[in-house]
Order: C-alpha cells, then sequence, then structure tokens
C-alpha cells in the first residue's frame, strides 16, 4: 500500500511541476468544444441535443493528450527499470500510474465540464448528471488508455498509434456515459441509473482488464 | 527606450513609477466605482445591471489592448532583439488572459438577466473566448520551451500570427452569426450611450489601464528577480 | 551491511535482439567481495547482460542463480537484491536533485534521512540539492543517479558504464564507493570500456566478444 501511495505521489509531483501538460488537456478540451457550435451553428435545440455527445467526446480525446507520454516519460529515462523493479506486481503499479493520470489529467476536465456544458445550454439537473457520468466513467479513458501507452511504449510515433488502438476501446463508456447524462430522448430516472450502473461495470472491467494487459505489454516491450 | 534595455535601468526607473501608478490605480478606481456604482442612474430598460457593464466594457478593452500590446513588444523584441520587450510581452499575456475571463464572465453575469442565459454563441462573445484561447495559448508556448531566449522568439512569432489572425477570425465569426442568426439575441447597441453613462465608463477604464501598468511593471520586475535568481543559482553549481 | 555471503551462477546464457545473437553460450560466476567487469566493443552484449542479471531480460536460453534460487523465472529475488544503474539516469527533469532521491527513497521503502544526506554529500551534490534536474549537466545528472546506489544497502551493484560523464574526481570517488561495498561483502557487475582497478576487490574480466558465428 505504501508503495502504491509512493507510486502515485511520485507521478502527481511530476505532473504538478510540469504544471502545463494538464492545462492543456483542459485547455483542449474547452476547445473543441468551443469548435463545435462554431461548426453546427448556436441554434439552441441543436445544441442541447448534441452538447452530451460532444462533452463525453471532448474528455475522451483530450484525455488522449496525456496519455502517450504516461509510461514513455518513465522508458525514455529509465526510470521504468525502476518500477518493474519493485517489490509490487507489475498490475499493481500500472493501476497507480493510472490513478495518477486521472487524477492529474482526467479530473481537471471533470472539473470545467459544468460550465462547458452551460455554455451549450445543457439544464441543470443534467450538468449534475454529467459530472456523476464523467467521474463514474472517465476512469476508462484512463485505464483503457494505459493498455495503449503501454503497448507503444516502443514505437515512433506511439502517440498516433495509441490514438487509433485506444479510441475503440472508448466506445462503450462513450455510449452508456451519453445515455446517462438524461438529455436523451424520453430518458426516465430509471434509464439513467441503469446506464450509470452500466458504466459502473465498464469502469471496473477496464481495471481488470488494464492492470492486466498493460503489464504484460509493459513486461514484453521492457529489454 | 533603448537606454531602458538595461534591466539595472529599468528596475529604478520601475521602482520610481510604480508608487504613481498604483496611487493612480487606487485613486481611479475608488472615483471610477463609486459614480459607477452609486452616483449614476440605473438604465432606464436595463435596470441596475447596467453596472456590470462598467466592468465588462472596460475589461474587453483592455482584452484587446492587451493583446495588442502583447504583440507590439513581441515585434520589437523579435526585430531588434529587446530582452526588456520580449519580458513585458511575456507579462502582459497572464494579464491579458485575466481581462479577457472577466470580460467573458461579467458578460455572463450580464447575460442571464438580459439575455435570459449564462451562455450565448453571439459572435462577438465567441470571438473573445477565442482570443481567451489565444493568451492560453501563447503562456503555454512560454511555459513549454525550457531555453529563455528560445521561447521568447518562438512565442513572439506566435503573437503576431494571433495579431494577423484576430482580425479574421472576428470577421468569420461575425459571418457565422449572419449564417444562423439567433432567435433569442438581444442587441446591446442601444440608440446613443447617456452621458451620464459614459463618464462612469471612462473613469473605470482609464482605472483599468493603470491598473494593467502598475501590474505589468510589477510582473516585469519580478522576471528580472527571477532570472537573477537562477543565473545565482545556476552559478552556484558549477564547479 | 550484507552479513551472508551471496552469489550468482549464470550458465549457458544466450540471448537474441532484434534477430541478432548477442550472447551466446555465456557463462560465469560471481559472489561476494568481487567486481566483475563486463569488457568488450559495442555490441557486444554488455547491457544486456547486465539487464538479464537484473531480471528485467529474459534470455533465450540458460540459467541463472542467485545463491542457487532460479532468477529467471522468478525475477523477484533479483530485483530485490540489486540495485540497477543503466546508462539512462532514472532521473526526473522537473524534479530537484533532493526530489528525485526522495522519490527513490520512497520506491525502495527506506526512511533514513541519514542515507539520503549521505548520498547527497558522498558524490558532491548538497550545493545542487535544490536545482531542477533540468539544469545540471550530464556529469552531474550521472553523479545523483549514482547516488542511488547509497540510498539503500544492497549487495548486489550492476553498472552500465557508470563512468560515462564523470570528472576525475567523481570516478575515484565511485571506484572508493565500489571498493567499501565489496570489502564488506557486496559484489559488482559493471559493464566498462577501461579496466577498473578497484583496491582490495577480486577483480576479474569476462570478456564479451561479438557472439555473432
Amino acid at each position: 500500500m505504501n508503495l502504491l501511495q509512493a507510486i502515485i505521489l511520485r507521478d502527481l509531483r511530476i505532473a504538478y511541476r510540469q504544471g502545463s501538460s494538464a492545462m492543456l488537456g483542459v485547455g483542449f478540451f474547452a476547445l473543441v468544444v468551443t469548435m463545435v457550435p462554431l461548426g453546427v451553428g448556436p441554434e439552441r435545440d441543436v445544441l442541447l441535443r448534441i452538447a452530451p455527445g460532444i462533452l463525453w467526446i471532448g474528455a475522451a480525446l483530450s484525455s488522449l493528450i496525456s496519455l502517450d507520454r504516461l509510461f514513455h516519460a518513465d522508458a525514455e529515462d529509465g526510470s521504468l527499470d525502476l518500477l518493474l523493479s519493485l517489490p509490487l506486481p507489475l498490475e499493481l503499479v500500472v493501476l497507480a500510474k493510472t490513478i495518477a493520470h486521472w487524477i492529474s489529467s482526467i479530473l481537471p476536465l471533470i472539473l470545467i465540464s459544468p460550465f462547458l456544458a452551460m455554455m451549450l445550454g445543457l439544464p441543470a439537473d443534467a450538468i449534475g448528471g454529467l459530472a456523476i457520468a464523467l467521474l463514474i466513467g472517465s476512469p476508462a479513458f484512463s485505464l483503457l488508455g494505459a493498455i495503449g501507452a503501454a503497448l507503444t511504449i516502443n514505437t515512433r510515433r506511439g502517440g498516433l498509434l495509441l490514438t487509433i488502438l485506444v479510441l475503440p476501446l472508448y466506445i462503450p463508456t462513450l455510449i452508456f456515459g451519453v445515455q446517462s447524462v438524461g438529455a436523451g430522448p424520453g430518458a426516465g430516472t430509471d434509464a439513467i441509473t441503469a446506464n450509470l450502473m452500466l458504466l459502473t461495470a465498464i469502469t471496473l472491467i477496464s481495471a481488470v482488464l488494464s492492470a492486466w494487459s498493460a503489464a504484460a505489454a509493459l513486461r514484453i516491450n521492457a529489454n | 527606450m533603448w537606454k531602458y534595455a538595461n534591466p539595472r535601468l529599468f528596475l529604478d526607473l520601475a521602482e520610481k513609477l510604480l508608487p504613481w501608478f498604483a496611487g493612480l490605480t487606487v485613486l481611479l478606481f475608488a472615483v471610477g466605482l463609486y459614480i459607477s456604482l452609486i452616483g449614476s442612474p440605473p438604465d432606464y430598460q436595463q435596470g441596475d445591471s447596467v453596472r456590470i457593464m462598467y466592468v465588462h466594457v472596460p475589461a474587453a478593452w483592455m482584452a484587446l489592448f492587451c493583446y495588442v500590446f502583447m504583440a507590439s513588444a513581441s515585434v520589437v523584441g523579435l526585430v531588434w532583439r529587446h530582452a526588456l520587450a520580449d519580458l513585458a510581452a511575456k507579462s502582459t499575456a497572464p494579464i491579458g488572459a485575466c481581462f479577457t475571463f472577466l470580460a467573458l464572465f461579467s458578460g455572463s453575469f450580464w447575460g442571464k438577466p438580459m439575455w435570459g442565459d449564462w451562455w450565448v454563441w453571439d459572435a462577438r462573445v465567441t470571438s473573445v473566448l477565442i482570443l481567451f484561447f489565444l493568451y492560453l495559448g501563447y503562456i503555454a508556448l512560454w511555459e513549454t520551451i525550457e531555453d529563455h531566449a528560445r521561447a521568447a522568439r518562438a512565442a513572439a512569432v506566435l503573437a503576431i500570427v494571433g495579431v494577423i489572425m484576430v482580425p479574421i477570425i472576428k470577421f468569420s465569426v461575425d459571418w457565422w452569426e449572419t449564417l444562423h442568426q439567433p432567435a433569442s439575441v438581444l442587441r446591446f447597441d442601444g440608440p446613443t450611450i447617456h452621458a451620464s453613462l459614459l463618464w462612469p465608463l471612462f473613469t473605470m477604464a482609464l482605472a483599468f489601464t493603470f491598473f494593467f501598468f502598475t501590474v505589468l511593471l510589477i510582473r516585469m520586475r519580478t522576471e528580472i528577480i527571477q532570472q537573477r535568481i537562477r543565473a545565482l543559482r545556476l552559478a552556484a553549481i558549477e564547479e | 551491511m550484507p552479513t551472508h555471503t551471496i552469489s550468482i551462477l549464470g550458465q549457458n546464457i544466450s540471448c537474441i535482439r532484434n534477430g541478432r545473437r548477442v550472447l551466446k553460450d555465456l557463462s560465469f560466476e560471481t559472489h561476494s567481495g568481487h567486481a566483475l567487469l563486463l569488457m568488450g566493443p559495442n555490441g557486444s552484449g554488455k547491457s544486456t547482460l547486465l539487464r538479464i542479471c537484473a531480471g528485467l531480460l529474459r534470455p533465450d536460453a540458460g540459467a541463472l542463480t542467485l545463491n542457487g534460487e532460479d532468477g529467471i523465472d522468478n525475477p523477484g529475488i533479483l530485483h530485490a537484491a540489486h540495485h540497477y544503474i543503466g546508462h539512462a539516469n532514472g532521473l526526473k527533469s522537473a524534479l530537484t536533485v533532493v526530489e528525485n532521491l526522495s522519490v527513490w527513497r520512497s520506491l525502495f521503502g527506506t526512511a533514513s534521512d541519514a542515507g539520503l544526506d549521505h548520498a547527497l554529500s558522498t558524490f558532491g551534490l548538497a550545493k545542487m540539492a535544490e536545482t531542477p534536474a533540468h539544469y545540471l549537466s550530464a556529469g552531474q545528472k550521472r553523479r545523483v543517479a549514482l547516488s542511488r546506489l547509497l540510498l539503500e544497502e544492497r549487495s548486489i551493484w550492476l553498472l552500465d558504464e557508470p563512468l560515462n560523464g564523470l570528472d576525475e574526481k567523481h570516478a575515484a570517488i565511485l571506484i572508493d564507493c565500489l571498493s567499501q561495498h565489496t570489502r564488506s561483502g557486496g559484489m559488482a557487475i559493471v559493464a566498462t570500456h577501461q579496466v577498473l582497478d578497484i583496491p582490495e576487490a577480486e577483480l576479474s574480466i569476462l570478456q564479451l566478444g561479438n557472439a555473432t558465428p
């Protein structure tokens, strides 16, 4: 447990020192969301209908920005060797790094999402629903992204490849995430709850899948 | 002006100017806030909401002014390698971003009672939002490039590109707005502004301007001192 | 101080990397008080062998044991016993020297401030303790990486070209550390292109040639 905490604190401290990386994600998120009304026009009912989708897609894309550095930075400077030699299953190392990624890169996105949702004209209760859905669903972005990051750790232009590998894995989260915001046609409370539970299940499955497969990928790629 | 490229002389000058600027800022704010919040009548149409304008409009002016100032300083820094101009540009960006944010924020407070919504995708609002992003990008570029001289030149290029692009962005957004004319937008260009509204507006604008220069001097001074600290640190680990 | 004696035994180790046979049927033995120098031209497999000993790379054939226990299927026993310093320093450039050391310390699970101070002072890092690693020169970064050896007592040191970038003064300090380490029962495997004269250590050289037939 102490070691897990040490890894999380280490990554958070580095992220804090570099500062701009989390802010870049937030900036990207805000820009993507701003571009959409410019593209489709400012009509309120159109925006209202597509707002949950825009916000979820925006969050998914923004989470990708920092993912390619998740293991790559450690591999580059040699500290990955140190992480591989810890008296801790590699699966847990992966989880710890993923948790740190979520806190440093995705949590800021969730924090500004209410403002962006407001700009798109979402009503207050839908904004609350969106924040809850993001809190529950977005850890899957970090987790599934970690698989891609571990797989592409030695590849040149890994960032682009990562995007292609990981985005398809985001689809279930995206679908249930958007559904659970509650702006969908005829969505009642029961439907929202059901979607939130599905979202939880996907995040949990991602955690298991990610820990196992990202660790395997790291072992294969460490040479 | 070239004389003050020397940081030493600049620090001396800043030392002399700062109290005056700061004093003027406080005085202007005191007068400006008094006449805009208490000493002026409410608008016959907007009621007391009009008072938000006394913050909003100067903030929006300053947002643009800061950008132009930043870009001009960038040109000087890029063309004549004037180190202080680089610093001025760097120091302006966060202040400009704050003014832009204030303009957006106060605008949304004004928009709620006036337009019935916190945010409206109006052409002008949207272009100010994009200006905000340009500021953030400029600041981020400074942050990302470690080498000071290289960061200064790269950021200068970005600021200049921004100046050229801003009118185009503004123009295209205006055009976009006429393509999709939303139903609910009320315009704030009523007939003519009454003089009783004009006075507080100008006083506040002046206060904002002096506030900007005060903060700019402080920020530049801080930058110079920080650079010195860094140089001392580096010298200390030389062996 | 490691009290019990330890030994590493490698038998018929072969390793293929990128389709090239880097190590072929290599056998070696090393134990407490011993410093094994891996020498040979570029690409002769020095780093590869070090990584195999570190439990970071699996050989394609052969056996590696630590005190008679298999270290290939169970690299955890290797991980716990060694300090491995590869050619990358493992420094985070955004963190200061002392923060880098604290991070390592927390990963090693040791809490003593004495170890940290000892590490800093031995490699002459006290002056730059609060400087972000980004500002350090190559040699200074190398010294920070090497100071990791002193953060926690571990019996096996695996060093990949440790002298790279070091000036004479600090090379001598490293040799001194190696000497103390072997004297107190530790062992070291060092990939190097120059013979290190480590006082009071049992020294042997493993010459790695080009394994390609």
